[in-house]
């Protein structure tokens, strides 16, 4: 009997798996229908690869002063121009990307780990547990993201990890009552109720079950989230809270040239446009990986 | 209706003091010592144990934050300033109205121009215009306030010089720039709001079935699916509120407006602790009380959520009136 069983579930399981492939390639194809996703993804694509090699790509050092070169207008030879110490700041854009994609991406990957952590001890235990973080998160949600943000920004101080830090305490809760919501309905579904019969522990039924059937709001909610925390950090470093003026972080860059906004606005050209594009990137690619993973916008 | 609001009000209460104690114990760790920082390096041992007993930062954690929530809570003080000796409460109060104009307004404003566009995207589904106002508002989102502020100043201020780059002794027309460059994200992120929430009206039952009764297209859709498309965007204002506020924050120190943001910047700088713990707190609160009042108005618009509450206070009924019958 229970060898029978065994086949059944291991049937069922790869049955289960090549349908998993076949879904996924769908949804790859239906993402690349998508013409402005795929635009999206390309072109963020392109902006972290040109932050990776940017040794091989910017053609001066990010730190480089030429004090007779300063406040050049963009050339040939300097793209965007040169800032007051006469740094190109075309490459300076090139390597912010390096901080300001880190901090994007690392403070998403953190908060929304950390957020599918509290959601699934809230979901899994219930009871007292549950009420007593969601009590938590109804307080956290009562004080103005930014304002919170700044607050943590100031007590940790400056620099990168302290400023991801900063920058994913807010993002935490909002995945963290979602995934709560989406185990809460999943729990009562018949697989789960089936899973349960057949004795798999209730920890297992959460890692195996309950998660990667919730996932996907998520997955797209850290996506989106990633273009949220770029222009949140850019504005962080704006404001001299996040990373400091000597390197170029894109926000820092901003905070940087603003004194030089009368005479010199083109040293603000770059780093909006490289900000703006990133983000836009991401949020078309957001938006269509979302749609194609809808199944209610399946044709 | 009238318990659901008191039930809620009484519900904001502990809420609020948790918001406090949290705040300030996360300010409780700021690093460095407030007496070397207001005092200076050259300031004696005894000099600086006599300030840190006057600030009462010599006190444990526990007796500083009883002391605090007294002095907010029986006193409604927010205390003193511990690098200007000034009263918190009459800065804040001196410097609350532009702050509030900029964000009421941009927040208004952008719901005024966001909503028709919402409505004129959905109603034209996938025609130009909603092509047009979808790309629009999916661009202006992603750019942020700042750099907008920024590129506003350049352009309209410093080459065309038709608005004040900064201060506010202009009146009005300081006011413009700020209030346009949160709106612009806001309006966008309204629009493509009503725009979903209008789309998932229009598509549902009784708007066809309106429709098949033989009314007009137009009136279906304005009397009939635009009130309900609405509701939504109540909630959407309380989030637009939030990010408004922030970003009158970070736009007030662009602009040099003498506002909260710049106070809380400055305090935040100088290491005085409870001036930030007083802009937080206040602000904490007031975004809790918008927060409420948006619910309110939400059940008030609802019948759904009314009736939800109605049928819970039923339940309440009903199982207050079993509880007296066991008793008796």
């Amino acid at each position: 009997m229970s060898t029978d069983t065994n086949a059944t579930i291991q049937a069922n399981a790869q049955e289960e798996s090549g349908k998993k492939q076949s879904s996924f390639r769908e949804f790859l194809k239906r993402l690349a229908k998508n013409k402005l996703a795929l635009f999206g993804g390309i072109v963020f694509l392109l902006i972290c690869l040109t932050a990776i090699f940017a040794p091989l790509i910017a053609p001066y050092d990010y730190e480089a002063m030429d004090m007779a070169n300063k406040y050049l207008s963009p050339s040939l030879e300097h793209l965007f121009g040169t800032d007051q110490y006469g740094r190109d700041i075309f490459s300076r854009v090139i390597y912010g990307g390096r901080w300001s994609l880190t901090l994007g991406v690392a403070s998403s990957i953190v908060s929304t780990v950390l957020g599918i952590i509290v959601g699934s001890i809230a979901g899994y235990f219930g009871g007292k547990v549950d009420s007593v973080i969601m009590r938590f998160i109804d307080i956290l949600q009562c004080i103005p993201g930014i304002l919170l943000t700044i607050c943590i920004a100031s007590v940790l101080g400056t620099g990168l990890f302290n400023t991801v830090l900063a920058m994913s305490f807010g993002g935490i809760w909002g995945t963290a009552r979602m995934l709560r919501g989406q185990i809460l309905t999943v729990r009562n579904q018949e697989y789960v109720e089936a899973a349960k019969a057949t004795n798999v522990s209730e920890g297992r039924i959460i890692l195996k079950y309950v998660i990667p059937n919730s996932i996907q709001p998520i997955i797209v909610q850290a996506c989106m989230g990633i273009g949220g925390t770029i222009m949140g950090a850019a504005g962080l470093s704006f404001l001299g809270l996040g990373i400091q003026p000597p390197m170029p972080e894109w926000g820092a860059m901003l905070n940087d040239g603003r004194g030089y906004l009368r005479y010199y606005p083109n040293m603000l050209f770059a780093p909006m446009l490289f900000i703006a594009l990133t983000v836009m990137s991401i949020s078309f690619f957001g938006d269509g990986l979302r749609d194609a993973m809808d199944p209610r916008l399946k044709e | 209706m009238g318990r659901y609001i008191i039930r809620r009000l009484l519900i904001t209460i502990p809420i609020i003091i948790a918001v406090v104690i949290l705040v300030f114990t996360l300010l409780y760790f700021t690093p460095g010592d407030p007496a070397v920082m207001i005092l200076g390096n050259s300031a004696s041992t005894e000099e600086l144990d006599a300030y840190r007993e006057y600030l009462g930062v010599d006190q444990p954690y526990i007796v500083q934050l009883g002391n605090y929530l007294y002095q907010l809570f029986i006193k409604l003080d927010l205390g003193e300033s511990w690098v200007y000796r000034t009263n918190i409460s009459t800065e804040i109060a001196n410097r609350m109205p532009y702050t509030a104009t900029i964000c009421v307004f941009s927040v208004l404003v952008g719901a005024l121009i966001g909503i028709p566009l919402g409505v004129t995207a959905a109603v034209n589904q996938d025609g130009l215009a909603d092509k047009i106002i979808l790309v629009l508002s999916s661009v202006l989102t992603c750019i942020p306030n700042f750099c907008i502020a920024l590129f506003l100043i350049v352009v309209f201020a410093l080459n065309l010089g038709w608005l004040p780059a900064y201060g506010t002794s202009e009146g009005i027309r300081s006011y413009i720039l700020p209030c346009v460059s949160i709106m612009i994200g806001g309006f966008s992120g309204i629009a493509r709001q009503m725009r979903s929430s209008m789309l998932e009206v229009i598509r549902s039952d009784y708007v066809t079935s309106a429709r098949a009764q033989g009314f007009s297209r137009n009136s279906v859709y304005f009397r009939h699916a635009l009130p309900n498309a609405l509701i939504p965007i109540i909630t959407i204002l309380g989030t637009q509120f939030a990010a408004g506020l922030g970003g009158t924050l970070i736009l007030e120190t662009i602009f040099s407006i003498p506002g909260l943001g710049l106070y809380v910047q400055g305090s935040i700088s100088k290491r005085d602790t409870p001036a930030v713990l007083g802009c937080v707190v206040f602000l904490s609160i007031l975004f809790c009380l918008v927060m409420l009042g948006i619910d309110l108005v939400y059940a008030l618009v609802d019948p759904r959520i009314r009736a939800q509450y109605e049928e819970g206070s039923k339940r309440h009924h009903r199982k207050h009136g079993r509880k007296e019958r066991a008793e008796a």
